[in-house]
């Protein structure tokens, strides 16, 4: 491992402050899952992989908490998917409408239900899904202001990089490490306001610095530069109910910053110097259609300003659809679909089905069809996975 | 029916021949009829009348919740099914008593183990939807839910979320019935029809005992006016002043299946602060 970064010790310190709260600190909670997944394409693999977190959860002071998560994964077929991080490992403090939380930590933005373009602060694992990622804890002091229905934030994201490359051997892995392409970390600056109505939520926010995902910019893939890629973000996102109905939408302005030339990030095509991401949806809630099962419905679109640019979220459109059967056993099924309408065409749909088989263990069988979403697919064929797993409750 | 003795005699040796019992026979056509006979006397207010208005009644109940202050208990709800299996949920709840009957809660799941770290918060307004939201640990985000969700089902239960609520006054509108016993005690009886069209019910009846205003069971009717659910409550305990059931159990009558909320380790006057209950804070509380 090598030697523990700054960044690290801000981690490390709010982690320890968070287990030295001794008797005061919840006996850990968390699970574990193991899957067997069936993947084929132009090859037939069958692999297992467990992934788990385990978190603790502390009091140890008057309005003093802490949290610390652990996730790890194993990946008996491609030990580059492997990883051991520290998600979580915070302290926050409360003292009347203020709130400062300081150390590793996963925060989500946005009221989208498939993706969120505003959603910026943190990174995302790809490696073990690339439809549904998984945050990435990264260091934060956030400073909020309460006061009724209104939040203002403050967030200071220190020694950020882009993100390339969350397992084993990069910098989130525990202990730290090197990304396969070193982008060079600067501090991150952001503000978010947020209120909530009585019939609709409101938020908007700002972020200036390194952009944490290359999900938006697949091109950054392929750039041998270690300059990260800045940008300052200008956001908006809203929701509003009416009954059963929801409506939401979001809006995100992009601009990249001094110092970085948009053609150097071809492969896929230039990216704009500036850029708005939108998305719009609905989700409408059937309550006993079918007995006792409760039908939700979600259609969600997204627009890229950028008409050359190709890939995810620049002109995608999402339709979902969950039941949930509200029986013993808590049944539930899952069907969504996404298609990118370019020249590549690209697309998903996946089918879940989830149940409990005791209170602590959970049954979950996922098939996902694909084609053109995974990088380096080979060709325009489609890609099957099946995926049989069990939910261990601790 | 008026049947000469010789006639009856002979009547009664056919139907045992063939395995029916009179007195199963009796049974059934003097049961039904007395409950058939309640029901109606409920909607035809033969109970015995009493000098009260439904919503006075229903204020007075109230203002025996009022002053609790903040409240913490530890819940087990347990799922049964019509041929007897059972599932169980584990919950913490935490309330926060507001200034105009706005009460906030938040309730914590602990199993089982695909809701485990989940949080529910809800803002009750006095007349008007409750706000939820929820935060599900695997996502790491606050979700709003919407508001019109009252009428679903709780944790697959038969408790709908409307059904959660201690307030009523501003939900309903009230008619009182009368008087009924309860066991040793008397109750009033009131019918409650909802104000809000996203209920999902047509009304409910509901009786409370006269000594001190607490809930001893409610009947439940769908939108077609047929009866749903029944509720009963058990085992009310005094903490502090503040009168709590240990043990509500709700009956589907339609489908025979039943849940069963118990309540463990009551507590008040905790010391929490009202950012706790504010959505912002949903992904760190508790």
């Amino acid at each position: 491992m090598s030697t523990l970064s700054p960044q690290r010790w801000l981690i490390t310190l709010a982690g320890a402050v968070t287990l030295m709260s001794g008797p005061a600190l919840a006996a850990p909670r968390g699970s574990v899952d193991l899957d067997s997944q069936l993947l084929s394409g132009d090859d037939t693999t069958i692999s297992q992989s467990a992934d788990g977190e385990l978190r603790w959860r502390g009091s140890f002071a008057d309005s003093v908490d802490g949290t610390l998560q652990v996730y790890g994964r194993l990946d008996n077929e491609d030990s580059s998917h492997d990883t051991l991080r520290l998600d979580e490992a915070w302290t926050e403090s409360a003292w009347g409408p203020w709130d400062l939380r300081v150390g590793q930590q996963r925060v989500s933005w946005g009221v989208m239900e498939s993706s969120r373009v505003t959603d910026a602060l943190n990174a995302s694992d790809f490696q073990a899904d690339l439809i549904e990622p998984r945050g990435i804890g990264s260091p934060l002091a956030r400073l909020r202001y309460w006061r009724s229905s209104h939040t203002l934030g403050l967030y200071w994201q220190p020694m950020t990089a882009t993100n390339v490359y969350p397992g084993s051997g990069s910098p989130h892995f525990f202990g730290g490490g090197q990304s396969r392409l070193d982008y060079r970390s600067e501090d991150r600056l952001g503000v978010r306001y947020a209120f909530e109505g009585r019939d609709y939520s409101l938020s908007t926010s700002w972020l200036r610095g390194p952009e944490v995902d290359t999900y938006t910019f697949p091109q950054v893939i392929f750039i041998g530069e270690n300059d990260p890629i800045r940008s300052e973000r200008i956001g908006l996102a809203g929701q509003r109910f009416v009954g059963d109905l929801v409506l939401r939408s979001e809006v995100v302005h992009r601009r990249l910053l001094d110092g970085v030339d948009p053609a150097t990030l071809s492969a896929a095509g230039p990216a704009a110097e500036e850029e708005i991401l939108y998305s719009v949806g609905l989700e409408y809630a059937l309550r006993q259609w079918l007995g006792r099962s409760d039908l939700t419905t979600f259609v969600e679109y997204f627009r890229s300003s950028d008409r050359e640019r190709s890939g995810a979220l620049t002109n995608d459109l999402f339709l979902g659809a969950e039941i949930r059967f509200n029986d013993l056993r808590s049944r539930t099924l899952e069907v969504f679909l996404q298609e990118t309408f370019s020249d590549r065409a690209d697309w998903f749909w996946r089918v879940r089905y989830g149940r409990l088989l005791t209170e602590r263990i959970e049954l979950n069988v996922e098939y996902t069809r694909s084609r053109g979403i995974y990088a380096g697919a080979p060709g325009s064929s489609a890609r099957n996975e099946f995926v049989l797993g069990l939910t261990f409750g601790l | 029916m008026i049947l000469k003795q010789s006639h009856r005699d002979s009547l009664v040796g056919r139907l045992g021949r063939i395995g029916i019992n009179v007195a199963t026979l009796v049974s059934v056509f003097t049961v039904i009829p007395a409950v058939a006979a309640v029901s109606s006397a409920l909607e035809r207010d033969e109970l015995e009348p009493i000098g009260r208005d439904g919503r006075e009644v229903v204020a007075a109940a109230e203002q025996t919740y009022d002053g609790f202050g903040s409240e913490y208990r530890e819940l087990t709800l347990t799922l049964a099914d019509s041929t007897g299996q059972e599932s169980l949920r584990r919950l913490e709840y935490r309330a926060l008593e507001g200034e105009q009957r706005d009460d906030k809660t938040v309730i914590r799941f602990t199993a089982p183990v695909n809701v485990d770290g989940a949080r529910l918060l809800t803002h009750e307004v006095a007349g008007k939807s409750d706000l939820r939201w929820i935060y599900l640990p695997e996502l790491g985000r606050v979700r709003r839910i919407a508001s019109a969700d009252q009428s679903g089902s709780f944790m697959g239960s038969e408790f709908a979320y409307e059904d959660l609520s201690m307030r009523e006054l501003d939900e309903y509108s009230f008619t009182m019935l009368g008087k009924d016993t309860c066991g040793e005690r008397e109750c009033y009886v009131y019918r409650a029809v909802p104000k809000s069209d996203d209920s999902g019910y047509s009304k409910v009846i509901r009786w409370r005992y006269i000594d001190n205003y607490q809930e001893h069971r409610s009947e439940y009717f769908d939108r077609r006016g047929d009866l749903l659910k029944v509720r009963l409550i058990h085992d009310y305990r005094q903490v502090e002043g503040n009168w709590r059931p240990t043990r509500i159990v709700m009956e589907n009558v339609q489908t025979e299946r039943k849940s069963i909320l118990r309540y463990h380790d009551l507590d008040f006057g905790i010391d929490v602060h009202e950012r706790e209950f504010s959505s912002q804070r949903l992904d760190s509380v508790f």
